[in-house]
């Protein structure tokens, strides 16, 4: 397979054409003739396919190859206005567009946002641009993104709290995130789709299962890249917002752009807290008086959240010398009380988790580097992480919120704790991109990420510290074709996955197998894959998508924890063949109205899956490679808009996750081979609907009101074929229904938003029993200036 | 559809039935039980789907209640059959206390002790008494019967410093009393095991808790010593002696007591036994140990499991100076899955054994080193299998014939754990 891999990308070599020319950008800003930005506005070549909308700030990029163009400019309720242009270099242009007082009928829309252009690339990608209905909201990451086919988040929760993210059916650590091509575990161990700022993001990339080697990811089902903004105006965007269970949310970022110098500062700042003291229902308290338990609605009461994340970045864009040079330095800290165990009857009332981490880091782009059409981006990022788990207390909880004084800790049962990590991580990270001629680019990139795992405990004398060290070395090379007049777009790529470990726990050899590998070893994998995407018709493509990937084993897994989990380092990767195939176009069968449909297969063959196993001593687990899960399943979505005042959309996928364990430990025929794999969601969908008024009681006002639908089909705990099935557990279908109303005037300056959640306060959960927030309100008011 | 389903099912039960006549060709029904004897107890089958259910390891334990395990007797499935161990509210350990109708346990809750019994497909909670005091973690506790009615409940602490108890009337489930052990660490160790064995002694009228110290927690912990024997006051739960035992380094079951499997048996006489092992000749030898009637230390002179191949892994008394054993070849592989373990009879008085034998053939090794697939009962061992080449199965030997026949089969793709004989409801 590798062979016939490089064979084909031999080939396609051969058949390169010698014309090279270099891509260059033409970027500006679409202001009505008040000077107002406008955002939204279409920017397209005429003729072509290529164009991209302006953002809230009415800012806009096209990345053009040198020649002469008709340009096109439109939005709602003004005229269109087209340019013609000819461009060599990289060019500033704006333009400024007259107000309609006319119907809009026959306005033609064409050309494609950025957005669009990547969801039509030859991957299977989901994108979300983080608009301004968005960030005026209270919505979270993951709430935004648990609303995309195919993406499933099971929170244990509320705000701040565990949760598990799916694309296709694989999750956990087979999922990788970045932020702007860098694994968002930069910005420390605390920092997570959960708590991300949303003001600070301009879009977000969700790839299932086939991961372009650009990222960098030993990703088994999939990553999501976190693309940041790159205004290049002074602009301030603060925001505070108020909800139920006691929660308060505030952001602020900001651009000023020294004019003399050119040198950008950027703060960012973010805040979370929640009390999270939502109603827990029909849970068990005691009754001495009728000696039983009783079912009873009760709050919680130790579930604080809190978060912070500042960074502060300094540079300089599009100078002779580079496009981006960048520094910066973040610090984060999480501080989370914790309610429950892995089910709602443990109940803590004491035991909580701290962490904080320091990270600076620097990136550099720069376009024709050293030669022409070559691009290069570079970044290093040294982040010092650390947590702390407190579990001290000798007490037992009950829903009530009372105690007993017991010989035990709250979450172990043993003795007090305090578990310290550091992980102090270096991250390294160079990607050129190079373009032959329109037709063949290369993209070469390398990503280290090297770790320290130290360990230690402040009362728990008989914890082991230990200091390990991993690095992983991960090369991707990609080559991408265009061909057929840009019908057909294909990628091949490669990745080399290197792991480096230096094990210096040598302790139960014959468990862990650290007498085989003590010291330096270093393991070579190799990962492959294709993707490519034929338009037929204008509104309607086809794409397929093949990667063999793979997952390298954490260093928990590998390692232990010092106490509980004794190291493994035998482990081998994860791997999977991903394979991806779908139809998708737009379709805009009347002036205003834009249809667009998406519909995937998709197959995934896990194998060597890394999962816990009960070891035979007392309490304690290891990893261990065990042959794992197929899975298949479709997916699809439709998105209707009509003149950017209605929006529909809606989606629904369906998995089907089956155990290849075909034998049991004891080398039998396992009854769960080709079963379906329990406690996973399989089925479900998401409806959005919003309408958008303009000019509502204010000028230059806008009114949107919006709602959203989630659906999961219920689900069995354990294995469906046994047991009585009326007496299984399962997972109740959830039906959640959501609505916000927005209101921003003076172009978007001052925006309110409220909120409600989860209306009809249904009951919730992702995990068995470990409930979700009821009915909530949130109110929240943002102030752009610009 | 359902009659073709029915139809298939039929075919399938036929095929099976044929196919594995080894099993069934003892089905004379001349042996089955005489309709006139009233059975008044119920088996109930433990079997966990995907991994095994020792040692608290998931929520897929399915409980199969039947009435016999005869060989006439339907092919035990629990394909849409059988409870989940759990309540809507909490999950139930494999590894329970198990007296007359009721099973009694810490949940996986790990705040109350739960008195319930499973019928048909439902589980009932029959009584629940939250903590009060002491509290302690599901599977990790060791107990003993004082008498019908008063159970005590011991395990070490959170810092494994320090032993605590509790006293249960089992008829309501109140907390009688409760306290720490007034017993000190080893010499040299700085916790207990995590559980440790207790047994109560009716013919001495105390109870014996046997325990060792390790030089740590966590792993890589060792043992300080010998495993220790104490004797302690059931009334007031005082330490009257403690002692290291000189015959084998650490008793079976140190972590989860006897939940699971049993290490201790008494015979007619009131000689206590326990099921030991000692790291020697590079295996895990196992000893079966005795305490006479009335002492307090083991008879230095009796070893009831000499030159053992392995590890002595549960004991049962079968009366008539007989004991049955389940035991593991260590050389044939120690692994939880290995087919290396083991039946015999064996006779206490002399230590002689003899491999349990079905139609003058060894019956095969089994897999499942943490399993008790063994009840005595009206007479008869119930004796459950997992040989490599074949279904799981039970065999049932007559205690007073020496005689064994194959009972009832399992369906084959479960991990079969565990076998409980409890009474019938009236």
């Amino acid at each position: 397979m590798r062979f016939l891999f490089i064979f084909i990308i031999l080939n396609s070599l051969l058949s390169i054409g010698l014309h090279g020319q270099n891509k260059i950008f033409i970027s500006g800003e679409i202001k009505d003739e008040k000077d107002n930005p406008i955002s939204q506005a279409l920017i397209a070549i005429e003729g072509t396919a290529v164009g991209t909308y302006s953002n809230d700030n009415g800012a806009y990029t096209l990345e053009l190859l040198p020649d002469k163009y008709k340009i096109v400019i439109s939005s709602v309720g003004y005229k269109t206005l087209k340019a013609e242009i000819t461009i060599q270099a990289n060019k500033k242009q704006d333009f400024v567009l007259e107000e309609n007082k006319v119907t809009l009928e026959g306005v033609t829309v064409y050309g494609k946002s950025r957005v669009q252009q990547i969801r039509e690339s030859s991957f299977a990608v989901n994108v979300l641009q983080i608009g301004e209905s968005l960030q005026n909201s209270s919505a979270n990451l993951n709430n935004i993104v648990g609303r995309t086919s195919s993406v499933r988040i099971r929170e244990e929760g509320g705000t701040g709290s565990d949760f598990d993210l799916s694309i296709n059916g694989l999750s956990g650590n087979s999922v990788r995130y970045f932020i702007d091509g860098v694994p968002l575990s930069s910005l420390g161990s605390g920092v997570s789709l959960s708590n991300v700022p949303t003001n600070i993001i301009e879009q977000v990339e969700i790839y299932k299962g086939v991961v372009p080697a650009h990222l960098g990811a030993d990703a088994l089902g999939g990553a999501i890249n976190i693309i940041t903004k790159k205004n290049q105006r002074n602009y301030l965007d603060a925001s505070y917002g108020i909800g139920s269970f006691h929660t308060h949310k505030a952001d602020l970022n900001a651009q000023f752009i020294e004019s003399k110098t050119g040198l950008i500062i950027r703060p960012t700042i973010s805040l979370n807290y929640s009390k999270n003291d939502y109603t827990m229902k029909g849970v068990e308290v005691w009754d001495e008086d009728c000696r039983k338990y009783i079912l009873v609605d009760r709050k919680r009461f130790h579930d604080d959240y809190s978060s912070l994340f500042g960074q502060f970045e300094v540079g300089f864009a599009n100078k002779t010398w580079a496009d981006a040079l960048f520094i910066s330095c973040s610090y984060s800290e999480i501080n989370k009380e914790l309610q429950t165990g892995s089910v709602q009857s443990k109940v803590y009332g004491m035991a909580k988790k701290e962490s904080n981490a320091w990270n600076i880091s620097a990136r550099y782009q720069k376009r024709d580097f050293i030669i022409e059409n070559l691009q290069l981006n570079a970044s290093l990022s040294q982040t010092w992480d650390r947590s702390l788990t407190v579990d001290t207390a000798y007490r037992q909880y009950d829903w009530n919120g009372d105690y007993i004084e017991t010989p035990r800790n709250e979450i172990t049962g043993r003795g007090r704790s305090m578990r310290h990590y550091k992980r102090p991580a270096a991250i390294v990270r160079t990607n050129f991109d190079y373009w032959l001629n329109e037709r063949h680019s290369f993209n070469a990139n390398y990503l280290l990420n090297r770790l320290n795992n130290e360990r230690y405990d402040d009362v728990d004398a008989d914890f082991e510290a230990s200091n390990d060290v991993m690095a992983k070395h991960i090369l991707g090379l990609s080559y991408g074709q265009s061909l057929l007049k840009r019908r057909m777009s294909n990628t091949f790529f490669i990745k080399e996955y290197i792991n480096h470990l230096n094990i210096r726990q040598t302790d139960i050899p014959s468990v862990t197998g650290s007498k085989e590998v003590t010291g330096s070893i270093t393991q070579n994998f190799f990962g492959y894959g294709i993707s490519t995407r034929f338009t037929i018709v204008d509104p309607l493509a086809i794409k397929a998508s093949y990667e063999h990937s793979v997952r390298l084993p954490l260093a928990r897994e590998l390692l232990g924890n010092g106490t509980t989990v004794y190291a493994n380092v035998a482990l081998k990767p994860e791997s999977s063949n991903n394979i991806n195939m779908g139809i998708f176009g737009t379709w805009r069968p009347a002036s205003g109205h834009t249809f667009y449909y998406e519909a995937n297969g998709f197959l995934r063959y896990a194998d060597n899956y890394i999962q816990a196993a009960v070891s035979e001593k007392e309490g304690t687990l290891q990893y261990e490679n065990v042959p794992s899960v197929h899975i298949k399943g479709i997916e699809g979505e439709v998105h209707y808009n009509w003149q950017n005042k209605l929006q529909l959309s809606t989606n629904i996928s369906y998995q089907d996750a089956r155990d290849q364990g075909k034998y049991k430990t004891d080398g039998k025929i396992s009854a769960t081979y080709k079963n379906r794999v329990p406690n996973q969601p399989w089925v479900f969908g998401n409806v959005e609907a919003s309408y958008a008024w303009r000019n509502v009681v204010l000028p230059e006002s806008k009114l949107r009101l919006g709602c959203t639908y989630q659906w999961v089909h219920w689900y069995f705990l354990t294995w469906e074929a046994y047991g009585a099935r009326e007496s299984k557990a399962r997972i109740p279908t959830q039906y959640i229904y959501n609505t916000n109303i927005t209101y921003s005037w003076k172009h978007g300056r001052y925006n309110i938003a409220l909120e409600c959640a989860n209306i009809f306060d249904e009951t919730a959960y992702d995990n068995y029993k470990l409930q979700k927030p009821g009915r909530s309100f949130f109110a929240k008011f943002r102030l752009f200036l610009n | 559809m359902k009659k073709f389903r029915f139809l298939f099912s039929m075919f399938m039960v036929i095929t099976m039935a044929l196919s594995f006549n080894a099993c069934s060709d003892d089905d004379d029904p001349s042996k089955d039980p005489d309709p006139e004897t009233k059975i008044d107890y119920h088996f109930d089958i433990f079997m966990t789907v995907g991994k095994h259910g020792g040692m608290n390891r998931g929520d897929g334990t399915i409980v199969k209640s039947v009435d016999a395990l005869t060989a006439n007797m339907e092919m035990i499935d629990i394909k849409n059959d059988g409870i989940e161990f759990r309540s809507p509210d909490n999950t139930y350990s494999m590894e329970a206390i198990v007296k007359g109708k009721y099973y009694y346990q810490v949940p996986n809750s790990n705040d109350r002790f739960t008195k319930l019994q499973v019928v048909g497909n439902s589980v009932n909670i029959i009584q629940e008494q939250k903590f009060a005091q002491n509290t302690y973690k599901v599977r990790s506790y060791t107990h003993a019967w004082i008498n019908d009615n008063t159970l005590v409940i011991m395990s070490a602490n959170g810092d494994a410093d320090k032993v605590i108890w509790t006293k249960l009337n089992v008829d309501d489930m109140r907390i009688l009393a409760e306290g720490t052990l007034d017993l000190p660490l080893p010499e040299g160790a700085k916790v207990f095991t995590t559980s440790g064995i207790l047994t109560y002694s009716e013919g001495a009228g105390k109870l014996y808790y046997f325990y060792y110290g390790k030089n740590k927690t966590g792993r890589g912990a060792v043992a300080t010593s010998n495993f220790l024997s104490a004797v302690i006051n059931p009334s007031d739960m005082t330490i009257e002696s403690s002692k290291v035992n000189l015959l084998a380094s650490e008793m079976a079951g140190s972590a989860y007591g006897e939940l699971m499997q049993n290490c201790v048996m008494y015979d007619e006489s009131g000689n206590l036994y326990l099921a030991a092992f000692t790291d020697a000749n590079e295996i895990e030898q196992g000893h079966l140990l005795r305490i006479k009637k009335g002492e307090t230390d083991f008879d230095a002179s009796y070893e009831g499991y000499p030159n053992a191949d392995g590890k002595l892994l549960t004991i049962q008394s079968l009366g008539n100076g007989k004991a049955l054993t389940y035991a593991r070849n260590d050389a044939t592989g120690t692994d939880i899955d290995s087919y290396s373990h083991y039946y015999s009879i064996v006779n206490l008085n002399t230590g002689a054994r003899e491999r349990l034998k079905y139609n003058g053939q060894e019956i095969p090794y089994s897999s499942g080193r943490f399993s008790q697939r063994t009840v005595v009962v009206d007479g008869k061992a119930y004796v459950g299998v997992n040989t490599a080449d074949s279904n799981p199965c039970i065999y049932i030997y007559d205690i007073e014939t020496g005689n064994i026949e194959k009972g009832v089969e399992i369906a084959e793709g479960y991990y079969f754990d565990n076998l409980r004989v409890l009474k019938n409801d009236e």
